[in-house]
Parts: C-alpha cells; structure tokens; sequence
C-alpha cells in the first residue's frame, strides 16, 4: 500500500509538474501574441521557430518577451516565498505581503530613493535594499509575536500592522518621490510589468535560480515538512530549528526584495499560488508543493499581466497595474479548488 | 544540517533481535542527577534513572510532575542544566544530532493540524534521519519500512486519506507507526492514549509492548491512566515534583503508600487470574478517610521508595 501511494503521489507530481509547464509555455505565448498591436500566435510562433518573421515583429516581440520573463520569473519567486513564508508560520494564511516583507521592502527601496534616486537605476543595488528591508520586517513581524507570547495567529497579526504600517511609510515616500519618478508610483505599489528593462530578466533569474539550489543543498524542503508538525517533532527527527526557519525566511526575503525592487508589490500570487499548489496535488510535501507552487505562481502572473496589457488596450487609458489583476484572476480560481477540495 | 549515516548508531545490538535467542537485556539510557528548570520553575530535580532494553517502563505522576521534560531529557531534545544523560553507556552529548535522531523516537500527544498532509507523508518524515539532504524522494528501503509498520499497525488504507480526515483512534495509530517507522532502539511516548477509548487505548499498548519484546526496544511511556498503566507495563516510576517518588513493578508501586500521598486520592489493586495486578483509582470520600490534601507538587525529600529490581 505504502509504495502504491507513494508511487500514485509520485507519478501525480510528475503529471502535474508536465501540465503546468505546458499550460505557462501556452499563456506565455499567448501573453507574446497580446498587446497594441496584436501578433496571431502563428506568427509568434514562426518568429521563435527562427522562419519568417518581419522587423517590425521581431522588435515588437523582443520588448514583449522581456515584459513576458519578468512576469514569469516574479510570479514564481512570490510564489515560492509565499510557500516558504507558510512553511515557516505554520500558518495557511502567510504570505510575503501579510507577513509585511513586501511592503518593508519597498518602503526601505523608496527611503533609499528618497536620498539618492539614483538608487532606483541600480538594480544590484535596488534588490539589495529591498532584501534588507523584507529581511527586517520580518524580523520585526516575528519579534512583535514573540513578545506577544508566539502562539497561534500572533505572527499573522503582526505581520499585518508590520505590513499596515510600511505600506502606508510607503505610499507616503513614494508620493513625495513622484515627480523624480520614470513611471507613475502606484506601479510600484501594486505592481507592474511596464517599465522593466530586458537586464531586469538576469536580476530575477539569478536569484530565483539559487533558491532551489540553496533550499535543496540545505535540505530545507524535508525540514519544513518536519517542522510543520511542531517544534519537537522537527527536532527529535534531527533538525534545528531556528536554523531550519531563519534560512527559509531568508531564501523567502531574498526572493521578495528581488521581485518588489523590480515590479513592486504583487499581491495575491504568493498566497495563492501555494494553495493551488496543495490542493491539486493533495499534499502539503514542500517537495512537492515548492516547484508546483512556482509553476502556479508564474503561470497566474502571466496570465494576469496579459489581462492588464488586454485591459489597458480596451481602455486606452494607460497602464493597469498589475497586482489588481492578479487578485481578480486568481481569486475566482481560488475559491473553486477550495470548495473542490472541501467536498474531496 | 544533516549527518551522514556512516557513524555506528548508539546501540550496536541488533535491533531486530536475534531470532531464537533471548535478547540481552541492558541499560540503554541512565539518568545520572538530572535537572532542568525553565525559569525559575524546577521540572526535572535530580532524577538518577535507568531504562532497560526489551522492557517498558511507564512514568506516572500526577500533572506538572515532570514526566513531559524527563522524556525530552532522555531524547536529548533538551539539555540536562545538571547531571549527565547516558546512551549506552556514553555522555549523550558526545552523539551526533543525527546518531540521536535514528535511534531514538518521540512522538507527542497533539499534532499539529494546519495544512493537509497525508498521512503516508507523516509517517514518511520518520525516515528523514535515514536519507542524504540531497536525497528527494524516499529510498525503496524507506518505503519498504513503512509498509511493513503500516502492516503491523493496520493503518495501510488509512495511508491515502488526510490527516484532518482522521479520527482520534486512527490518528493516534497514525503517529504511533510513524515513531515506529524510525525503527527506533528507545521508543518515548507522551500519553499516547489521550483520546482513545478503552479498547484502543489497549491496542496501542499491545502494539508498543509488542514493539519492545520483539526489536529488544528501550520504552518509556508517560500515562495518566493507572489502569493501563499496571496492565502494560514492566515498571512503573512514579513522578511527583519533579523528583522519582517510587519505582518498581506496577503491582508494588500502586499498592504503596507513596502512589496514595502523591496523588491523594486512595487506589485499590485488584488481582485478577491470580498474577494480573489492575490499579484501580478510587474518589476521594467526602470528609475522611484520605488524608484528603492534593500534595502532587510535593517534593518527596527521601529517596525515591525503590521495589525489588525493576528489570528482573
């Protein structure tokens, strides 16, 4: 019984894995084929295959693909860092924005902005800051709990007037910031892919191509699925567990800044994403739960950035961030799988 | 973070027992004048103990007594302030976390619930200790441990569902399979009986004492319930104020007087088919008998009251 349902869950994982990566190759060409002028995915299709493809196109579609692999790429660091931020609260709720990382990060991005706006240009720099400032809130969301005893819902709480507080320090820098800005502030409050640069691609695909690395070499996937069971049971099974959360926390932090320092604060997808994860592969195993989550979160990201880029050509009235979207779309798509999994 | 697997395990007896022959019978953890305190609140004052192989040993005491730290002690998951543990014979400080970690088992009453999990994949996280960090996804081996204690237990079908899909009898086999699933040489289980009827409750105990018997096991099993406790165990060491008030055979313990004064409340055993020994609590009566007065965090200032050797 044992190894059916472990080769049953494996097989899933594999299905599972194989279908969202076909489901993130379609929306990305689909996001590719959307925008002012709009490509049929033919002819998106014959460009990337290296056949015909007109100048036009092609400089149409290399500016597109870039706002394409940013999506892609912030998607899957929220998501991934929202599974590792409710891996380490023990708590379904967490994410990067509840817990106040993102919002933390990008008030310290805009007090450094602040001082010197140059530092806005700098996207080494940028990310760096941003890092420091979700590894600060959350610190600070967890020592608020931890003074408040540390049970139950008290990292949440915290996490939220931490998250409360720095968005409003944050929407006030940025409003004194905003005639020295390139693109309107409320991009960087809610997110958006407009103003990203095709290097911004590397300063996403770097850090989110160490995580996995770092999460594996650390063994932290297994440790979170121990810790989930509580303190003693991580610990009897061999694990530190101080050592165990601050390394998740950090890998999610890392993670955060980089996304917020390049698209600003999306919101949704980090929550979301680990949820879609659980519920189609009907486990919490982050071993199984971390690459699905990514997958989702991309996918979810893409997909909700092509809506804003559709919305905002219906429109014809500028920009539609991003993070506003992503709520839209995944929140339907959420409630469906937990009243599927409810009834499951 | 994690050891490689290289290094002996703390006991180097076969854990599987020899077939046939009678398993030796040794000291797997002592106990030397152990203390902890957290804060200035003393749990655990200077408990001299030691746990056999092959038997089980049931830690009583009224709440707050100290059973919960005393098992944390003898599991290394915390650090005697006072007094040193033994593992086989050597400071338990002198192991490596994943030495530790493979031979011993503890498994508490509550589980934490929040997110889904399977229950396979619980009882799965027992085999961690056994795997390289690198190691994704579990060895055959692993699988091969699991079903077999899936077996024993008769928690195989219950592998698929979740654990929030469970009731308290299947959950609680549930965690037991998974401390089992370590195969471990010192099995520690914090009321592992809480939520269970009689019948359960019996089966769990079968299971654990079976456990013992048949591997040539260390068990230590804090209980509320004195009943099963005479009914299940070898040995019983009895615990009031973080101190060892009395240690022997159930039998001896229950019909001392100390078990009376730490409890205080008055416990008749009952001898059923001549050799059986049942500890029946009684209430206390209205206005006499019993001294009446709740010591239970009295500190027993004698030596703990042993009966005759408790590994004979």
């Amino acid at each position: 019984m044992a190894y059916r349902v472990a080769k049953l869950g494996r097989l899933r994982f594999f299905t599972l894995t194989a279908s969202l990566v076909l489901a993130l190759a379609l929306l990305a060409l689909a996001s590719l084929s959307v925008g002012s002028s709009m490509i049929p995915v033919a002819e998106v299709l014959s460009c990337l295959s290296g056949g015909g493809c007109g100048d036009t196109t092609r400089l149409i579609l290399s500016l597109r693909a870039t706002r394409t692999a940013v999506a892609v790429l912030a998607g899957g660091m929220l998501a991934v860092a929202g599974a590792l931020m409710q891996g380490v609260s023990r708590n379904p709720l967490a994410d990067p924005f509840i817990l106040g990382s993102s919002s933390t990060a990008l008030a310290a991005l805009s007090a450094a902005a602040l001082l010197d706006i140059g530092v806005l240009a700098h996207r080494h720099l940028s990310i760096t800051i941003a890092f420091a400032g979700a590894m600060l809130g959350y610190f600070l969301a967890t020592s608020i709990s931890m003074v408040a005893g540390g049970a139950g819902l008290s990292l949440i709480l915290s996490g939220v007037a931490v998250s409360a507080l720095f968005s409003g320090v944050s929407h006030v820098l940025l409003y004194l910031l905003q005639d020295r800005l390139r693109t309107p502030y409320v991009y960087l409050l809610m997110g958006s892919t407009s103003g990203v640069l095709e290097r911004d691609i590397l300063y996403l695909a770097v850090p989110l191509a160490l995580s996995p690395a770092a999460l594996l070499a650390l063994g932290i996937p297994k440790a979170l699925n121990a810790y989930l069971f509580g303190d003693l049971y991580a610990a009897q099974l061999g694990y530190r567990v101080r050592l165990v959360t601050t390394l998740s926390a950090f890998v999610a932090c890392l993670l955060t800044g980089a996304s917020v320092a390049v698209v600003g604060i999306v919101g949704f997808v980090g929550l979301a994403a680990p949820h879609v994860s659980r519920m189609l592969s009907g486990t919490s195993d982050y071993r199984v739960t971390l690459p699905l989550s990514a997958l989702a979160g991309s996918s979810l990201t893409v997909f909700s950035d092509t809506v804003a880029r559709a919305i905002t050509l219906l429109s014809a009235r500028g920009e539609m961030p991003l993070g506003v979207v992503t709520s839209i779309v995944g929140a339907p798509f959420l409630a469906y799988l937990i009243v599927r999994s409810g009834r499951g | 973070m994690r050891h490689d697997r290289s290094t002996a395990p703390p006991a180097e007896g076969d854990a599987g027992g020899a077939p046939g022959a009678e398993p030796e019978k040794r000291v797997a953890v002592r106990l030397d004048g152990v203390v902890y305190s957290y804060g200035s609140i003393k749990a655990v004052d200077g408990v001299t103990l030691e746990i056999w192989s092959g038997k089980v040993m049931c830690l009583v005491g009224p709440n707050g007594s100290g059973k919960t730290t005393l098992l944390k002690l003898v599991a290394s998951l915390v650090r005697p302030l006072r007094g040193v543990v033994y593992v086989n014979g050597k400071d338990a400080r002198l192991y490596r976390p994943g030495e530790i970690a493979r031979a011993f088992s503890f498994s508490e009453p509550h589980l934490p619930r929040t997110l889904p999990m399977r229950a396979i994949d619980f009882v799965l996280t027992s085999r961690y200790p056994f795997q390289r960090t690198l190691q994704y996804f579990e060895s055959e081996e692993d699988l091969r441990v699991v079903e077999s204690v899936a077996e024993e237990l008769g928690i195989a079908h219950l592998l698929e569902r979740r654990l929030d899909q469970l009731s308290s009898g299947e959950l609680q086999r549930v965690v037991i399979a998974a401390a089992l699933a370590k195969r471990p040489r010192v099995l520690l289980l914090d009321e592992p009986s809480a939520f269970l009827d009689v019948r359960n409750r019996f089966e769990v105990m079968e299971i654990v004492r079976r456990y013992a018997r048949e591997r040539n096991a260390a068990v230590v099993v804090a209980l509320h319930d004195l009943f099963t406790a005479s009914l299940y165990c070898d040995s019983v060491a009895l615990m009031s104020g973080g101190r060892i008030a009395a240690l022997g055979p159930p039998a001896d313990v229950f019909s001392s007087e100390v078990a009376k004064r730490v409890y205080g409340v008055g416990i008749e055993t009952v001898r059923v088919d001549g050799t059986t020994v049942i500890a029946v609590p009684l209430p206390p009566q209205p206005g006499g008998g019993e001294d009446g007065s709740r010591n239970g965090r009295e500190r027993p200032d004698e030596s703990p009251r042993v009966f005759n050797d408790a590994s004979a």
